[in-house]
């Protein structure tokens, strides 16, 4: 107590003295930072700000999906001081005055081009690696307000990006795929589900020549989704709804949603889990809800899989993510919809 | 144009201001101006109203101009 007292006294007493010598401090070990921010202010805050629009966009993507899709993106401003080894190697946009919608789209562009389902690339088809590409560019930009009015800056900004990528978009393939995935994108967890999946073949098949077998599933499978997402119409033209299973060699995906359990009970649903694990042969399995469902699933659901994981199963599968995020406005005609997705997957898939 | 850790995009922003300091810096300024730096890509010359990035490959500046086929070559 003593010497807290002798301490609070001491700093009373010689707090201008101090207060100098930290300010010197900071001023000796930062002068060269300190003079950057104030020769170059208003770049110091254009590039903060095209930070942190490109921050919050790819982190509400990423987290939509539940996986980071999207690489973090760190910005450096070109001055003619800064060594040419600094730049190497980094690609440097040039900023014209009050282009920042073009700037943002090169930015989203770039990251995509870079870091996009990076280890997948070489074994999915080629179109619809550019499809879910332009998608994930395009909901990052509009904010997955896919069906509504756009402000200035976003209508500009997916101006620019569209022209970027204007190759995929005068593609024939892609445009299907990109219509399907649209679709897919508007009920949500379709496309959290198929980005998930594009991304585990990329790390399960990491050392393995991509083959055109590999290509050709993954086109199966968007087809598999979209049935899924069309279901009502896939019902009306074929008499029978879609399967909820998808079973190739390198995609192997069980979907189950949860609907009417307050009147029936999860029974039916753990059975089908069951069923799906130990007859269809799955080893992912996407459980999916909506509105009320949410808390059910997070709560009950995810207990009963973690429990058989551990007493019927050996430890051999597990509840690898809850992903829980908004329906988009698109989709629903009032609020927002808090939708869940829970990834049961075994540990060998990936 | 690498990514770093696995996680990073790493990007640099050339604002008009410092353009000039930039090329000097390169000692491509003169012919920037004299527009005989061309598109790497499709040749076009580059100048002030059409410059899209500029890569650095070895020391040696690369530049591109924003139509969207040569900005898809930078990639």
């Amino acid at each position: 107590m003593k010497g807290l007292t002798w301490l609070a006294n001491f700093f009373k007493d010689q707090y201008p003295g101090i207060l100098t010598t930290l300010v010197a401090a900071l001023l000796i070990t930062s002068w060269k930072k300190i003079v950057f921010f104030f020769s170059h202010i208003p770049q110091v805050f254009y590039k903060r700000g095209m930070e942190k629009i490109v921050s919050e966009s790819t982190s509400r993507m990423n987290k939509a999906i539940g996986i980071d899709i999207f690489p973090k993106v760190k910005l450096k401003i070109v001055t003619a001081e800064l060594p040419a080894q600094e730049l190497e190697d980094k690609l440097i946009i040039f900023v014209r005055k009050e282009n920042k919608p073009s700037v943002y789209a090169s930015i989203v562009h770039q990251a995509l081009d870079k870091g996009f389902l990076r280890d997948s690339k070489r074994y999915i088809d080629p179109s619809l690696y550019e499809s879910a590409k332009y998608l994930t560019g395009k909901i990052s930009i509009t904010g997955d307000k896919i069906a509504e009015p756009l402000d200035n800056f976003k209508r500009d900004a997916m101006r620019y990006f569209d022209r970027k990528m204007e190759n995929a978009l005068s593609d024939a393939n892609t445009l299907s795929l990109m219509q399907k995935e649209e679709l897919l994108a508007t009920q949500g967890f379709f496309r959290a589900v198929l980005l998930q999946e594009l991304n585990a073949v990329g790390t399960r098949m990491s050392g393995r020549l991509p083959s055109d077998a590999c290509k050709q599933e993954s086109l199966k499978f968007i087809d598999f989704l979209h049935d899924l997402a069309r279901k009502d119409e896939y019902n009306q033209e074929r008499g029978v709804l879609p399967p909820t299973d998808f079973v190739g060699q390198y995609f192997k995906v069980g979907v189950l949603f949860i609907r009417r359990a307050d009147s029936v009970g999860l029974t039916g649903h753990f059975r089908a889990v069951r069923m799906k694990i130990d007859q269809q042969g799955v080893l992912s399995i996407y459980v999916m809800g909506k509105g009320r469902h949410t808390k059910q699933i997070s709560g009950d659901f995810v207990g009963w899989l973690k429990h058989i994981a551990k007493e019927d199963y050996g430890n051999d599968w597990s509840v690898e993510k809850v992903i829980e995020y908004k329906l988009p406005k698109a989709q629903e005609q009032a609020d927002e919809v808090i939708s869940i997705c829970c990834l049961f997957r075994h540990r060998s898939w990936l | 144009m690498t990514r770093a850790k696995g996680e990073e995009i790493h990007l640099a922003l050339l604002f008009e201001k410092q353009l000039k300091g930039f090329l000097e810096r390169l000692g491509k300024y003169d012919d920037f101006a004299a527009m005989k730096i061309n598109c790497e890509n499709c040749n076009k010359p580059v100048t002030l109203d059409n410059l899209g990035y500029v890569a650095l490959k070895g020391g040696e500046a690369r530049f591109y101009c924003d139509s969207p086929d040569c900005m898809k070559e930078v990639s």
